[in-house]
């Protein structure tokens, strides 16, 4: 069986405020988010965020026997991150390592992966990294990114256990809203060039250029709004629980308007309910280990309580999972 | 839906006194009226009503008459309504 053992996050030094003033800040409930230096990768990030985990002596680098690395910002088109990762942490060479791309359902999805590489018996310490700098992708002068987004990451070590402490999970996917949250440009499909690089306005006096990330918020939103209720009741089926069931709900934070929207439709009591991105944002892949870290940090999640994950966003992809805590 | 339900319901999420949306109340006089609310607007009809809206039916309007004529086509008449 599988548990996760513990968490740690980075973030950058450098961070912008978004104008207090502005009606739309509050709503969001971002007030600061941290932006990483031009020459900073999300790698970087992972990697002070894993060092800061072997240094609380929970775990050897040497006894790591596999590197999950989820991240939409890799170093290169290749090699593999997650291999310059290894090298980096100076993990062993007998230890596996693949990146994975996915955003704000890739927690979920990274954690399904540890216990399916741990109950296989192909690994018995799995080091999950998960790493975003959206900053870099980010027109500034696009409101419907620019106010939500900070740069991150976290290292959660996923380690085989006595006890039941991670699962059921319930996954989702809809490629047919992958242009709801797209960078067209860089990519093989639409390669690199001068156009890639023209700035158009939208209908909404917001810039972007082809290699920029684009939102349909409104899009995003709704999906939201029917997806994640439709998979968590799904959950709840597999697993035969209610809500009350479950001591804490950590949303992936996308915004404090649409998790608060989230939570009303649900019924979920507010004092259950994560809410932690004042300071930082929507940081992508980590806003659930970050949230679950501090929850922890703060008392408000105990040992044995049963909290519920829920990831969702970009591909459009989502996934829901219940985990144990214990020290 | 019907036209009272919607009514109540844009109420309820602007925050505004039961009776005081008018077909002449100005949005931008709403302090809550914006993307996030229209998004929000949206989803409830379908949560509620079961009525699936448009996500952007909203956007460009500027009285709550023209909120009410968007959303016209997709509300259901009872016998005793005009």
């Amino acid at each position: 069986m599988t548990t996760v053992k513990a968490i740690e996050y980075h973030f950058p030094t450098n961070y912008q405020t978004n104008d207090p003033n502005n009606k739309l800040t509050k709503k969001l409930g971002i007030s600061t988010r941290y932006i990483a230096e031009q020459d900073e990768t999300a790698s970087d990030l992972a990697i002070q965020a894993a060092e800061k985990l072997f240094a609380k002596g929970i775990c050897q680098k040497g006894e790591i026997d596999f590197l999950l690395f989820c991240t939409q910002a890799p170093d290169y088109i290749l090699p593999t991150t997650a291999c310059i990762i290894q090298e980096k942490l100076k993990l062993r060479t007998s230890c596996g390592a693949l990146d994975f791309n996915l955003g704000c359902s890739g927690f979920i999805y990274g954690l399904a992966l540890a216990k399916g590489l741990i109950e296989s018996g192909q690994a018995k310490k799995v080091l999950l990294l998960t790493a975003d700098t959206y900053s870099k992708f980010v027109h500034n002068q696009d409101l419907g990114t620019s106010l939500l987004f900070g740069d991150g990451a976290a290292a959660t070590l996923i380690t085989e256990s006595s006890d039941e402490g991670v699962g059921p999970f319930v996954y989702g996917t809809d490629g047919s809203g992958a242009k709801d949250l797209i960078i067209y440009a860089g990519g093989a499909r639409e390669p690199m060039d001068s156009e890639a690089l023209i700035e158009v306005a939208d209908e909404k006096g917001n810039i972007r250029t082809r290699s920029n990330l684009y939102m349909n918020g409104s899009e995003v939103f709704n999906f939201a709004m029917r997806e994640v209720p439709k998979a968590i009741a799904d959950l709840l089926h597999k697993e035969q629980t209610t809500l009350n069931d479950y001591d804490y709900f950590i949303f992936h934070q996308a915004n404090a308007y649409m998790l608060e929207a989230l939570r009303r439709r649900l019924g979920i009591d507010k004092t259950k309910f994560s809410i932690q991105l004042k300071d930082c944002g929507n940081t992508v892949s980590s806003t659930i280990p970050i949230a679950l870290k501090r929850e922890i940090e703060q008392g408000n999640i105990k040992n044995g309580d049963k909290v519920l994950l829920v990831g969702f966003g970009v591909g459009l992809s989502w996934g829901v999972c219940a985990i144990k805590i214990s020290a | 839906m019907n036209l009272q339900q919607f009514i109540t319901l844009c109420e309820e999420i602007l925050e505004v006194e039961p009776g005081t949306l008018t077909m002449a109340t100005r949005l931008d006089s709403i302090d809550e009226w914006d993307s996030l609310t229209r998004m929000d607007l949206v989803s409830y009809c379908d949560d509620k009503f079961n009525t699936t809206l448009p996500v952007e039916i909203f956007r460009d309007t500027e009285t709550f008459q023209d909120v009410i004529d968007k959303v016209k086509p997709y509300l259901y008449v009872t016998a005793y309504e005009k």
